[in-house]
This record gives C-alpha cells, sequence and structure tokens, in this order.
C-alpha cells in the first residue's frame, strides 16, 4: 500500500535560505529520482516554512531514501536550519499526491517533532497555521 | 513564499497596475480568477513565473507571492521572480493608495 511522507521545516533564520535552499532542492531531486518514488512535491509557505509531500510505494522504498545520501547528511543540518521540523507518513490506497490542507490535517494531528536545540513553542504542540498556496486560478 | 503587508486596500488591479509599470516590458502581468480565487501571474519567460494573490485585513493589504512552475522550477521561481515581486510591491505600496 502506498505511503505518505509530509514533512513541515521552518527556518530559525532567514539569512539560512540561501543555504537551505541548495539542500532542499537536492533532497527534491534525490525523491524524485528515487526506486518507488509516486510523487513529489514542496511548498514554500509563510513565514520561512517549507513543506514537502512524497508517495511511495513502500515503506521500505522511503526509507532507503531517508538513509541515503544526499537525504542522510541534509538531515543532520536539520537543528542548524531549523526551529520547528514535524513529520508524519501514513498509507493510504490511492498513490497519488493529497492536497496541501489534507498534509496540514495529518501533520498536525499526528505528526513528530524533531529534536531541536531552539525549538519554537509550537515545534511540539504543532499548532501550525494552515499552509498558504495559490488560488487555483493561477495554480 | 515571500510575504509583503502594506498599509491600506490595495485592490489587485491596482497592484497589477503597479507591478506592469515598475516591471517593465520584459514582464508579463495578468489578471485570472474572480472572487477570493483572484490572483495575479507575473511571467518573465515560460520558465520564471510567480503569482499573487491579496488577503485584506483592516486597514493593511496582505500580498501571497508564490514561485510558479512545478515542484523544483517553482522552489527556484521562489527564490528568483518571487523575491522579485515582493520587492516591487513593497517599492509601490511602501505608502498607502490614493483612493
Amino acid at each position: 500500500m502506498p505511503v505518505i511522507v509530509v514533512t513541515r521545516l521552518r527556518l530559525k533564520d532567514p539569512t539560512l535560505l540561501d543555504e537551505f535552499f541548495t539542500d532542499a532542492v537536492a533532497a527534491i531531486e534525490q525523491a524524485m529520482k528515487s526506486d518507488g518514488n509516486l510523487g513529489t512535491d514542496a511548498l514554500a509557505d509563510a513565514n520561512n516554512a517549507w513543506w514537502s509531500v512524497s508517495a511511495w510505494q513502500d515503506r521500505g522504498q522511503m526509507q532507503a531514501y531517508v538513509g541515503s545520501e544526499p537525504h542522510l547528511g541534509i538531515s543532520a543540518r536539520l537543528d542548524h536550519y531549523c526551529d520547528e521540523a514535524t513529520f508524519v507518513d501514513w498509507e493510504q490506497g490511492s498513490p497519488a499526491l493529497p492536497d496541501w490542507p489534507t498534509s496540514w490535517r495529518h501533520l498536525t494531528a499526528d505528526g513528530k517533532a524533531a529534536d531541536l536545540t531552539h525549538p519554537s513553542a509550537a515545534n511540539q504542540t504543532r499548532d501550525f497555521p494552515r499552509p498558504v498556496q495559490p488560488p487555483p486560478s493561477v495554480s | 513564499m515571500p510575504t509583503v503587508i502594506v498599509p491600506g486596500h490595495v485592490t489587485l488591479q491596482q497592484a497589477a497596475t503597479a507591478l506592469q509599470g515598475k516591471l517593465g516590458r520584459r514582464y508579463e502581468v495578468t489578471t485570472h480568477g474572480s472572487g477570493a480565487g483572484q490572483a495575479l501571474k507575473v511571467k518573465q519567460s515560460a520558465a520564471s513565473t510567480a503569482t499573487v494573490h491579496l488577503d485584506q485585513d483592516g486597514d493593511a493589504t496582505t500580498f501571497h507571492v508564490h514561485g510558479g512552475g512545478l515542484v523544483i522550477s517553482r522552489m527556484v521561481n521562489e527564490f528568483g521572480i518571487a523575491k522579485k515581486v515582493a520587492a516591487t510591491i513593497q517599492d509601490a505600496f511602501a505608502t498607502p493608495p490614493a483612493s
């Protein structure tokens, strides 16, 4: 059954954007090229928050991606980049990527927070605003 | 996603006119949709696009600027044209528009 993975990362300092952006693009490109990947998307949200969502044929292929470079090294730098870092995964019948409001609902309901040196209060409570996305008329 | 908050009530058409004037002829600014779904599209080339939608909140207008395109190209546009469009909006509406 397909596995959906959603991440939400918020930069603790906007000046980290250049550095973070390079890593984010590398991780997204890696996911798109990885065996078992059924789809990947990313969203730049307000307040320096970045979302990603990916669909995988099964949990093993998702974990192979997570444990290989460059993702492995990038994930080790989350504490450097973020004051909020939250993840959630679930299985669903369809391989289609969920929309961002659905991803937000899963993340705020069941997400797991990374251990960060300087977390925001919301990192544990998952009291995150709904992601801001462009209207369908121009998407 | 760059967000710009400016004083006053700015309409989408005012924003389109200001953006087209400040960005010049190398950019194409068009309006799309209607009502709450109304938005602007700013296009420099087929691969370099951004979208702008507005929220009115009391005496301020919030502009949300997204990079256009798909996945990686959208991320690149968040970093490029979206930042330029946001800076242009900030410059254009730093003071409230005349009503």
